[in-house]
């Protein structure tokens, strides 16, 4: 913890954190409810549910948000040497994996998914199916997954079109500043990231 | 307003990201190679270290002042209360529609 006096935190850095700590208490509620979900429903982790998810493309998603938020952090350090040129390059490369990271998830993740009959409301699959059954269990599950990774690719939209902002609004080399700011906002989305990828992909 | 050079130090984001990544490796290797409940606390712990690192450094909290970590913890702090205070209700007393 710093011993900077908080009058002394620039507004901006003042209002992302406000809005990061709302975001987490967004996340984190969906997070609980699915804690208490999967205490309650070990058919989340069959073969139905948790165990159709592809480990490996969700490793390699994982991997791809962790090398943005290194891409990230380079612009940031770019923007405090005032390289504006540098900052903008990191801040587009950071853009790029970042659609990379939607575009395998929304690409192929999902149709995969949608392919073998689960989507967000699986009405389909409970059709008939008796209340507390298991096929309405494990489609409780693809309702917490679609939901919630659906909410963090939008998060991942949302940072992407920030970052282009704070790019066009560097472009003369002014308001570098606002690269941390973005990059906050980034890192969150891989904060967020590192709750939900065990959360699905590894506890089955 | 004070420059955040003023109080944010140079930190090795390569050692950092390194650590991430090898905190990912250590979960999914504990995914593949256990069962049960030591996985899942395994998993648990890592992504909670995960968490802080991430949260800590990488968004640089531990250089905010005091008030900014408090509000940053706090909504932590109310996740954790929401569930402890929900799962009496759900994981203790199973609800009707589940028999």
């Amino acid at each position: 913890m710093s011993d900077v006096s908080i009058e002394k935190v620039p507004k901006g850095r003042l209002g992302v954190w406000f809005l990061i700590a709302g975001e987490l208490v967004i996340f984190g509620g969906f997070i609980a409810a699915y804690a208490l979900a999967r205490f309650e429903y070990p058919e989340f982790g069959s073969k139905e549910a948790a165990g159709a998810l592809n480990l490996w493309v969700g490793v390699i998603n994982t991997m791809i948000l962790l090398l943005s938020n290194w891409t990230m952090v380079v612009a940031h350090d770019a923007a405090l040497e005032k390289n504006a040129g540098k900052a903008r390059t990191f801040m587009w490369a950071t853009i790029l994996l970042g659609l990379i990271f939607l575009g395998i998830k929304i690409g192929y993740e999902w149709p995969h998914d949608f392919a073998e009959g689960h989507t967000i409301s699986s009405a389909k699959a409970i059709a008939g199916a008796e209340p507390g059954s298991e096929v309405m269990k494990t489609s409780l599950f693809w309702n917490y997954y679609f939901l919630m990774t659906g909410f963090h690719g939008l998060h991942i939209l949302v940072g992407s079109l920030t970052i282009f902002g704070v790019i066009v609004s560097t472009s003369k080399g002014e308001n570098l500043h606002r690269v941390e700011l973005a990059g906050a906002y980034w890192h969150l989305v891989e904060l967020v990231w590192v709750i939900l990828f065990p959360m699905f992909y590894l506890i089955k | 307003m004070a420059d955040e050079k003023d109080y944010h130090g140079k930190q090795n984001y390569i050692m950092l990201l390194g650590v991430i990544a090898v905190l990912l490796v250590g979960m999914v290797g504990i995914s593949i190679s256990m069962t049960g409940s030591n996985k899942v606390i395994g998993i648990v712990v890592l992504g909670a270290i995960q968490f802080y690192v991430v949260l800590a450094n990488l968004m640089h909290l531990k250089y905010e002042p005091a008030f900014i970590n408090l509000v940053a913890y706090l909504s932590v702090v109310f996740i954790l209360l929401f569930f402890f205070g929900v799962a009496p209700d759900t994981i203790m007393v199973p609800l009707a529609i589940t028999k």
